[in-house]
């Protein structure tokens, strides 16, 4: 076969190539591009290979390690728009706190009559969320969470009715603070810490200070784990507490920006999480399926990604039924 | 693709991809973070991508170093995610009726078919000047625009084009012998 490398239409095609990826292409270069494309008919496959022979260039060795001794364009850009983000972030906060005032102020109102002192906070599918208690602790909510706080003379207490929190607590010697949920309840001064209510756990996490987790279920009153800062325990549904084990702070610090890790989780709280940012939920028809181990990484609005990741990997279906995704069997 | 994708035993597929994510996730974030920066592309998506990506493939067979693989398909998904790329892949996408391809762009197979295309290639690029290989990387890997390598370096776009012709006219003329077998379109 004649090498056609050489010839003028592949050179051209070359440079056409390369003109495309300087930059995005304006509307005058695709027009160009397109005519030069339909004069010939050899000229579509001389493009094609000079796609592949770029296309290739970036699969060798030699660039991969390259690209990595060289500094990446503008560090400065890069932290303006660090900053640009950190300031949307501040003030999405804000904006989420003046809204949260609203409904607690709202909520008052409406409760003026009996004692006034239970304020409720809840936050939307996909949506993660700060407010500010009455003692300056701040609250950030994970997705379709609810909590209620009433503050007495003597104590702060906060009960978790849903969803995962974390809980920067303003430190007050004389009035503990105290986060109560289905089965456990936890005790703290002032700290850092934070609290999912999981499908068959609930999980704390204690980012700073120290923190007591009690089992609040009937008969198991009296067990309690103390917890300083890095360290993390679970309890199970019956209120069981588990061993205290180490904080996996990526995890941690991951959800509150959307972003969920797991090393080893049952695939049930996986799906927990998920649903609790999605409208469409997901559901495990089999209960075999409930205990399968997954470790993942992912945004939460990839979750349809993710279950295409777990149908190749996991033997496991995804169905789409009447609104609802179906994590069925299948045995290969 | 499912289909195939069970050919290969659920369980060790699902060991391997764990111990992928387990053994290499950190070490690749912070490697992309030395080529992106903080992004955009975010080097976590990039590298959960690159997961992706793979869990996707149709086999793992020929995967002979899985921590280079995973590095190659994470560079390859980096380098499309500058906003530049992103709309001239559109625009060839619905020039030639394509679109949808990238997974299968890069697998172990074709690596392991086009092993002496790759070194031959590699031959070559460091035959390059350094100039034109960092233009290269820059472009090809790094998704920089020629305004923004120009910014980067200090040389002009001029220069920059005049580079990048030179070394893929080089990389081109020196591919030329080895062309058999790889091209499977």
């Amino acid at each position: 076969m004649r090498s056609e490398s050489h010839t003028d239409v592949d050179r051209a095609a070359r440079s056409w190539l390369l003109r495309l990826n300087a930059a995005a292409p304006d509307a005058a270069l695709k027009a160009a591009f397109l005519s030069w494309l339909q004069a010939d008919e050899t000229h579509a496959a001389a493009f094609r290979r000079a796609e592949e022979l770029w296309e290739d260039i970036g699969l060798t060795d030699t660039l991969a390690v390259e690209a990595e001794r060289i500094e990446p364009y503008s560090p400065a850009a890069a932290a303006s728009v660090a900053h640009d983000r950190t300031r949307r972030r501040l003030v999405a906060r804000v904006a989420g706190l003046a809204a949260a005032v609203l409904v607690a102020i709202a909520t008052a109102i409406w409760y003026l009559p009996p004692r006034a002192e239970t304020l409720s906070y809840a936050s939307a599918l996909a949506e993660t969320r700060a407010v500010e208690l009455a003692d300056g602790s701040v609250v950030t909510l994970g997705p379709d969470t609810a909590i209620s706080a009433s503050f007495g003379r003597d104590e702060r207490s906060v009960i978790l009715e849903r969803g995962r929190a974390r809980f920067a607590v303003a430190r007050e010697r004389d009035r503990r603070f105290s986060v109560a949920t289905a089965q456990t309840r936890i005790d703290v001064l002032g700290t850092t810490f934070s609290v999912r209510q999981g499908e068959q756990s609930i999980d704390v996490a204690v980012l700073s200070g120290e923190v007591t987790v009690s089992a609040a279920a009937d008969g198991r009153r009296g067990e309690h784990r103390e917890l300083r800062g890095g360290q993390r325990v679970s309890a199970d549904t019956s209120g069981a507490l588990g061993e205290i084990g180490t904080v996996d702070e990526q995890a941690e610090l991951g959800w509150l920006e959307g972003r969920l890790f797991y090393d080893g989780t049952p695939l049930i709280e996986v799906v927990h999480d998920l649903n609790s940012y999605r409208r469409e939920k997901i559901r495990i028809v089999d209960p075999e399926l409930e205990d399968l181990r997954i470790t993942t990484s992912f945004r939460a609005e990839q979750a349809d990604q993710v279950l295409d990741g777990l149908a190749l990997t996991q033997p496991l279906r995804v169905e789409q039924r009447n609104g609802e995704v179906l994590l069925v069997s299948r045995h290969d | 693709m499912s289909q195939s994708a069970q050919k290969q035993p659920a369980q060790s597929r699902n060991r391997f991809l764990n111990e992928l994510f387990r053994n290499f996730r950190t070490e690749l974030v912070s490697r992309l973070r030395r080529i992106y920066g903080n992004g955009p592309p975010d080097p976590e998506d990039i590298a959960q991508s690159a997961f992706t990506q793979i869990a996707a493939m149709r086999s793992h067979e020929h995967i002979e170093n899985p921590k280079a693989f995973l590095f190659k398909v994470a560079l390859n998904v980096g380098s499309r995610s500058a906003g530049h790329v992103a709309a001239t892949r559109a625009f060839l996408g619905e020039v030639f009726q394509t679109g949808g391809d990238d997974v299968e762009k890069i697998s172990p197979e074709r690596l392991y078919e086009g092993r002496e295309r790759l070194s031959r290639l590699n031959e070559t690029l460091l035959s390059l000047s350094e100039r034109q290989r960092e233009i290269l990387v820059r472009s090809r890997i790094m998704g920089e625009t020629y305004q923004e390598i120009a910014n980067a370096t200090g040389w002009s776009v001029a220069t920059i084009s005049r580079q990048l012709t030179a070394a893929l006219e080089r990389l081109a003329a020196d591919d030329d012998g080895v062309k058999s077998g790889f091209r499977a379109s």
